[in-house]
């Protein structure tokens, strides 16, 4: 089974650490970018800002990540008071962060489960008919998980594995 | 390590102010990123020209246009099945809830949430949406069920409606007679007892960069 995080004995260069903060931070900006021209465009959008959250998560140490997700929620945060759903894109990534951090195995599945269970979440927390919207939500999970392994795809043909996580 | 945790509570904090403090930048990059909103077409224009000539719905929406507020739209939902916008005007400038959100002359949404400077209009493109209406010139019943192609159900099998008749409001509060959109693709419900419909608006929803809001009628 690949993995797509390296071993955390194996350090990573702080200069190359930086560079693959600000890529990530080029790539979240691009997902946000797209999402919001689709929603404009289209009235829907694939949820590529949490799908590429949920890769950061199995690539960056928990203070990259926490930066990465809070800027995210940051920007789309759309009115005054905190909306429920944002909770679930604040909160599963680090979430995921912490976990791969504390448990001894890491696997390859972990991003596309936890996108499968998190925009499940989400929209259930927005409390949108999930039934009635069945095909979409596939279609939006499918093409999540894709975004998501291709963000890590990208960053492991960059950086190789030495994409350590550090605290 | 020491200075890793540092940097990991420095990260904290950071993000803390941010979403504690920076809420109007962030919208103003939200804003920027998304980009203008998208002018109307040519043909979009002329049909919502047409629109404003015709009919008693037409002159119901002008005449609460007259009435109303027109103000800036802030931002607007995100993700998916939710359609809201946010509103630069609220409990200060005199908007409450149950208010009517205007655009271009028909029905968008409902004022749903009131801060002080601002409002959240919950639009009929929501899918939590759904408000009673009346449809063509008999004004059947229906009931508008809001998403991404609004709907109209429940339509009583026996009424007479057809395709380009138009939907108007017929809710409780709501301006009574304010043009919705225009009836479309119509056909049997599952249980063959009603009708349904598409609702066609006569305006491009992409283009939404102000609206007009409403009082709720007493």
């Amino acid at each position: 089974m690949t993995y797509f995080v390296s071993h955390p004995e194996r350090s990573e260069g702080s200069a190359s650490r930086i560079r693959k903060f600000l890529a990530a931070l080029l790539v979240l900006v691009l997902a946000l970018a797209i999402t919001f021209k689709m929603e404009l465009f289209f009235g829907w959008s694939f949820d590529l800002i949490f799908a590429a959250l949920v890769a950061f998560a199995a690539l960056f140490g928990m203070a990259e990540l926490i930066i990465l997700v809070g800027l995210a929620v940051w920007i789309v945060q759309w009115q005054p008071v905190f909306a429920p759903e944002l909770l679930v894109l604040l909160i599963v990534p680090v979430l995921v962060g912490v976990l791969q951090k504390l448990l001894p195995w890491r696997s390859t599945v972990t991003p596309a489960a936890t996108l499968l269970l998190g925009i499940l979440a989400f929209y259930a927390f927005a409390r949108a008919p999930l039934g009635a919207h069945a095909w979409f939500l596939i279609g939006d999970i499918l093409v999540s998980i894709a975004c998501a392994y291709f963000i890590l795809y990208v960053f492991r043909f960059t950086w190789g594995r030495k994409t350590v996580r550090r605290w | 390590m020491i200075r890793e945790y540092f940097f990991l509570i420095l990260s904290i904090i950071f993000v803390s102010l941010l979403l504690a403090f920076g809420s109007s930048l962030g919208l103003k990059v939200q804003n920027l990123l998304r980009g203008p909103y998208v002018a109307l077409t040519p043909e979009v224009e002329l049909k919502t020209l047409q629109a404003r000539l015709e009919g008693y719905g037409e002159i119901k929406a002008v005449e609460a246009e007259t009435v109303g507020r027109t103000v800036p739209v802030y931002s607007r939902y995100p993700f998916n099945f939710k359609n809201e916008l946010l509103v630069a005007s609220g409990e200060n400038q005199g908007i409450k809830e149950g208010d009517s959100a205007l655009f271009q002359g028909s029905l968008l949404g409902v004022v749903e949430k009131v801060f002080a400077n601002s409002a959240l209009v919950r639009t009929i493109f929501d899918t939590n949406f759904k408000t009673p209406v009346r449809v063509g010139t008999e004004g059947a019943e229906a009931l508008l069920v809001g998403g991404n192609q609004p709907e109209l159900e429940l339509i009583p099998a026996s009424a007479r409606v057809e395709n380009e008749d138009h939907a108007y409001s017929a809710a409780a509060g709501m301006p009574y007679g304010l043009r919705i959109g225009a009836v479309e693709h119509i056909r049997d419900a599952n249980d063959k007892s009603y009708k349904e419909a598409d609702l066609r608006v006569p305006y491009n929803p992409a283009s939404l960069s102000e609206v007009v809001i409403v009082p709720k009628e007493q």
